[in-house]
């Protein structure tokens, strides 16, 4: 991907902060939003929701950040999303990244390309702190993000 | 999908139950069951809610000042109408007159609530109905379908909806939970960058309102079955209005009417609710059942939200809103009590807010930062109510002396029309199922009838991951002799 200074870059940091490492997702788009230095629009959410459409329509590049159940614990993944074909129905409680991708597309004729970034945690329980190994490893999806955005 | 239930011919002596679980497209868990006769026919329909949540426990013996936060985890869809009732409670509980400029600026904060939450019930998930037909195919009834067949209308909700939110986020510093309004006024005054901000953003959100009101007006000859058959029936109807009996969503007192336009109770102390209502419970569902007291169970069924509120007031107090009102009124007269207006009226109310939401936005005090009353626990009791997007919110917290709650009472909006969507769910099951061959359409309007008051079970229970459409069919011994999942 050849992407200019330009660039318009949405990230949209995925999670609920009150659920231990579920919380990645906030602290890596927090800590991106302080150091300020990448331009980008950034949005904290939850989860997906339709309305997040119009804003990727605008933007050059979407980077999702979110923690995962898969894999070992610790472990950064980094996938394009590609708009998927038939899109269930999305709805305010659950819509993928390939759903909303689609739904871009099709309310706006355009969806920039989407990368999802994601560290599996360790814990997802009750709590407001990130365990030690992804509080550890945090700098390293927050170095993901920005080589996305800026190579 | 289609379904035929057992040959009756056999099983004469057999009474069925149809089981709708859950039901989707609505905020919450929920089913239905409907029990048949020998001959088939509809006998009785339930709405289960089939979840608690349990919040007025857990509260209990937590500071005063945690709750307007903590009941606004109530639910995602709809945080600040707790956060408004449940501060109004805690203001009377310090016993302060909040400043003006705070009351203004919680009344904007509701009214964006109440548009982006009516704006997610139209849009998302009732316009698959409405667009694509009752009848159509459930792959394709959901916004995608919308989107397919009318992309206008679905980029205009959707940009509706994140109007609503945006000024949420504007205003308490985030759109879901947002922690601004607190006991006393809400904590940050309103900059004027934000105020024109919010300005400027309002003038499309009502054009899109005006543009989706002429197409559900043209459209509304393709649904006289529906308009005739979901919940359509009297009862009494209430809300907040204020001295000059224009709808308010913030303060008040209740008005009650019947169906004829009578007005049953006026200038009714919302604080004095346990007067006016009684809660009945019932063993197959854990939402409470309330009543207007003075009339008993059988004539005290009430409907509150945006049907509610158009009927019981004398006019929204904003212009393009009453226009809209009465022509509403003029065309369907008698008719105007069906439930399936619920839609019709919360289009109305997405307009009246981006109206109000000008209006206080120009008021000459609404950059004060006068905005925050301190002061300890006064008193021990406080109660306080407001107009959620769904209809009449009532939070009513107990202390002890040391400001830690002793007891917490909560009727949600929702429950108020619990009464009204069983009997909807009866009606339209009774009209639309004619024999044994039940057909995805003739579900999907039981569903749909729930849909229309928009209920909001999120408020005490939770949905996670998806909401299949379950039907089980129940021979009289209990067995299950049909089942489909969609």
């Amino acid at each position: 991907m050849n992407v200019s200074a330009k660039l318009q870059p949405l990230i949209i940091g995925i999670g609920n902060p009150l659920r231990s490492d579920d919380g990645l997702g906030w602290a890596v788009a927090e800590r991106l939003s302080q150091d300020g230095d990448l331009g980008s629009d950034i949005h904290m959410v939850h989860q997906l929701t339709p309305e997040l459409a119009q804003w990727m329509a605008t933007a050059d590049l979407v980077v999702m950040i979110d923690a995962s159940h898969a894999g070992e614990p610790g472990e950064l993944r980094v996938r394009p999303v590609s708009p998927c074909a038939q899109p269930g129905a999305v709805g305010t409680h659950h819509t993928t990244p390939e759903e909303l991708a689609a739904l871009t597309a099709g309310l706006y004729d355009h969806c920039p390309p989407v990368v999802i970034v994601t560290m599996t945690g360790t814990s997802f329980d009750l709590g407001e702190q990130l365990s030690p190994l992804i509080t550890e490893k945090l700098p390293l999806v927050s170095e993901a993000v920005r080589r996305i955005t800026q190579t | 999908m289609s379904m035929i239930l057992p040959a009756l011919e056999s099983e004469k002596a057999m009474s069925q139950r149809i089981t709708i679980d859950p039901v989707t497209r609505i905020e919450g868990h929920a089913k239905i069951t409907l029990q048949l006769d020998e001959a088939g026919k509809v006998q009785d329909a339930h709405f289960h809610v089939t979840q608690v949540r349990g919040f007025e426990k857990f509260c209990e013996g937590r500071p005063f000042a945690e709750m307007p936060s903590l009941m606004a985890r109530i639910c995602g869809i709809c945080p600040v109408s707790h956060l408004i009732a449940s501060s109004k409670a805690c203001d009377a509980l310090l016993a302060v007159r909040i400043p003006p400029t705070a009351i203004k600026l919680r009344r904007i904060m509701n009214l964006a609530q109440i548009m982006q939450s009516h704006a997610l019930s139209f849009f998302y998930l009732s316009a698959p109905d409405l667009l694509l037909g009752m009848d159509a195919d459930p792959a394709q009834r959901n916004l995608f379908g919308v989107l397919a067949q009318h992309p206008e209308i679905a980029r205009g909700g959707i940009r509706l909806r994140s109007t609503g939110q945006q000024i949420i986020e504007l205003l308490g510093g985030k759109r879901i939970h947002p922690a601004w309004v607190v006991p006393g006024g809400v904590s940050e005054p309103l900059s004027e960058e934000k105020r024109d901000t919010i300005l400027a953003m309002l003038p499309e959100a009502r054009e899109t309102t005006l543009r989706t009101l002429d197409w559900f007006k043209h459209s509304l000859s393709e649904y006289r079955e529906e308009i005739a058959s979901f919940a359509n029936f009297p009862s009494l109807f209430m809300g907040l209005v204020n001295d000059a009996h224009e709808m308010d969503t913030y303060d008040g007192t209740w008005r009650i009417v019947a169906s004829d336009g009578r007005v049953i109770a006026d200038r009714l102390d919302p604080l004095q609710y346990q007067t006016y209502i009684e809660e009945k419970i019932e063993n197959w569902t854990y939402l409470k059942s309330p009543y207007y007291k003075p009339l008993g169970l059988q004539d005290g069924m009430y409907r509150v939200g945006p049907l509610a509120r158009l009927l019981v007031s004398e006019s929204y107090g904003t212009p393009k809103a009453d226009r809209e009102r009465a022509e509403f009124l003029s065309t369907y007269g008698e008719a105007r009590t069906s439930s399936f207006f619920y839609h019709y009226a919360r289009l109305i109310e997405i307009l009246h807010a981006c109206e109000s939401i000008e209006r206080l936005l120009n008021e000459p005090d609404i950059l004060s930062t006068r905005v925050r009353a301190h002061a300890e626990p006064n008193q021990l009791e406080g109660i306080g109510v407001a107009e959620a997007p769904r209809g009449t919110l009532i939070h009513h917290y107990t202390i002890d002396d040391n400001g830690l709650i002793r007891s917490a009472n909560l009727i949600i909006a929702t429950g108020h029309n619990n009464l009204a969507m069983n009997r909807g769910v009866l009606q339209v099951a009774q009209h639309f199922i004619k024999d044994t061959h039940i057909t995805d359409g003739m579900l999907n309007r039981m569903e749909a009838v729930i849909r229309a008051f928009d209920p909001c079970l999120s408020c005490s229970t939770h949905a996670l991951g998806e909401m299949p459409l379950h039907v089980q069919v129940f021979n009289a011994s209990g067995a299950v002799v049909d089942e489909r999942v969609r």
